[in-house]
């Protein structure tokens, strides 16, 4: 047990903050305990006197850890979630540009085959008659004209134009 | 026979030092954890309050500085004492809260003196503990967040200087520069708001 005696000459370094952590704790503990000293402290740094009367328990929280386990599991939780849901993006990204791979294929193969089939009838025979087509289209009625001509490297467009509008 | 190993498989668990909890913690050990928070939350939820002024808001705080520590485990330096860890952590998300508050509160705070709980005039020996909070929550109020927080851990919890320039990331020097201000301020406002509290023989 410290003595008011061993406590009162380290003061002045305890309130310039200049002690040895071992010895601080020493003081410290002796001023817990001690009105005298702690007037003493009192008198040169009154914020720092009200600062050490403040309890040093807080009231028990038997809640508190359940709480935080709570938390926890909801954060991983949350987290099994999202990674599964980056699973399932990165799924649908992958299945996206298969489907835009295979597609580019497609267009590419039907582009390499084209001049065989066009090689074979002459350009002019095999060019159809421009004719509006009728399709619908998330039910409206719009009609789809086939505008291509039928050349060698010809690609197919089509317009899909509002059926009201007048051409 | 079996009780008695029970037993001393009890002792060596209470025996598990922070580091050692904290690595079983990593590897998934909730048990080891949860042990954890039992050993340090009085200690973070206290200091919250003092940084807080606010018992509720340091008490979500406080959970929140936990499970952050749980998220985070994988990042934790075992160099590091978990509960200088838990500390850093809890006091960054109370001077970030202080901050997000609206700076009216303090001006409105800065201009008045609550009375309505004063137990009157007396010794600060005498002083009621809830008192001391009131009074201190108030005046604590008035200083910045970094200030505050430097003040709690070095005064109010006695951690030492190294320590809280180690949870506030800052040099020993910015700490005591903190707490000198810091306590500048509380003579200040504790002389002109509360003279009746001071010890006889303090300038007022």
């Amino acid at each position: 047990m410290t003595d008011c005696t061993d406590v009162r000459p380290l003061l002045d370094r305890y309130l310039a903050l200049e002690l040895e952590p071992e010895d601080e704790a020493r003081v410290r503990r002796h001023l817990q305990g001690c009105a005298a000293c702690r007037h003493e402290v009192d008198l040169r740094e009154p914020g720092l006197g009200l600062a050490l009367r403040l309890p040093a328990e807080e009231p028990r929280d038997d809640g508190f850890v359940a709480g935080v386990l709570a938390g926890v599991h909801q954060r991983k939780l949350q987290s099994a979630l999202a990674r599964r849901r980056r699973v399932r993006l990165a799924m649908a990204a992958g299945l996206s540009a298969i489907a835009i791979l295979a597609g580019a294929v497609g267009v590419r193969l039907v582009h390499h085959e084209a001049p065989v089939g066009v090689a074979a009838v002459p350009a002019v025979e095999s060019q159809p008659p421009i004719e509006p087509a009728f399709v619908e289209v998330e039910g409206r009625d719009v009609r789809l004209y086939d505008l291509s001509a039928r050349t060698d490297s010809s690609l197919k467009v089509a317009l899909v134009v509002d059926p009201k509008m007048e051409l | 026979m079996r009780l008695l190993r029970l037993v001393v498989r009890e002792r060596v668990s209470e025996e598990r030092s922070d580091r050692e909890l904290a690595g079983a913690a990593r590897s998934g050990d909730e048990a080891a954890f949860a042990e954890l928070v039992r050993r340090h939350q009085g200690g973070v939820r206290r200091c919250a309050a003092r940084i807080l002024s606010d018992a509720e808001e340091a008490r979500d705080i406080a959970q929140l500085a936990f499970i952050r520590a749980w998220e985070n485990l994988a990042k934790y330096d075992p160099t590091w004492s978990f509960s200088t860890w838990v500390y850093r952590i809890a006091t960054n998300l109370a001077i970030d809260m202080l901050r997000a508050r609206d700076s009216r509160d303090r001006t409105h705070v800065a201009h008045l003196r609550v009375v309505g709980e004063s137990v009157g005039p007396s010794a600060p020996a005498e002083l009621a503990e809830r008192e001391v909070t009131r009074i201190f929550g108030e005046l604590a109020k008035l200083l910045s967040p970094t200030q505050r927080a430097a003040f709690v851990l070095r005064e109010v919890e006695g951690q030492s200087t190294a320590e809280v320039a180690q949870v506030l990331g800052c040099t020993e020097a910015t700490v005591r520069n903190h707490v000198f201000q810091a306590r500048a301020v509380l003579r200040r406002e504790l002389s002109s708001r509360y003279p009746e509290y001071l010890p006889k023989g303090v300038g007022r």
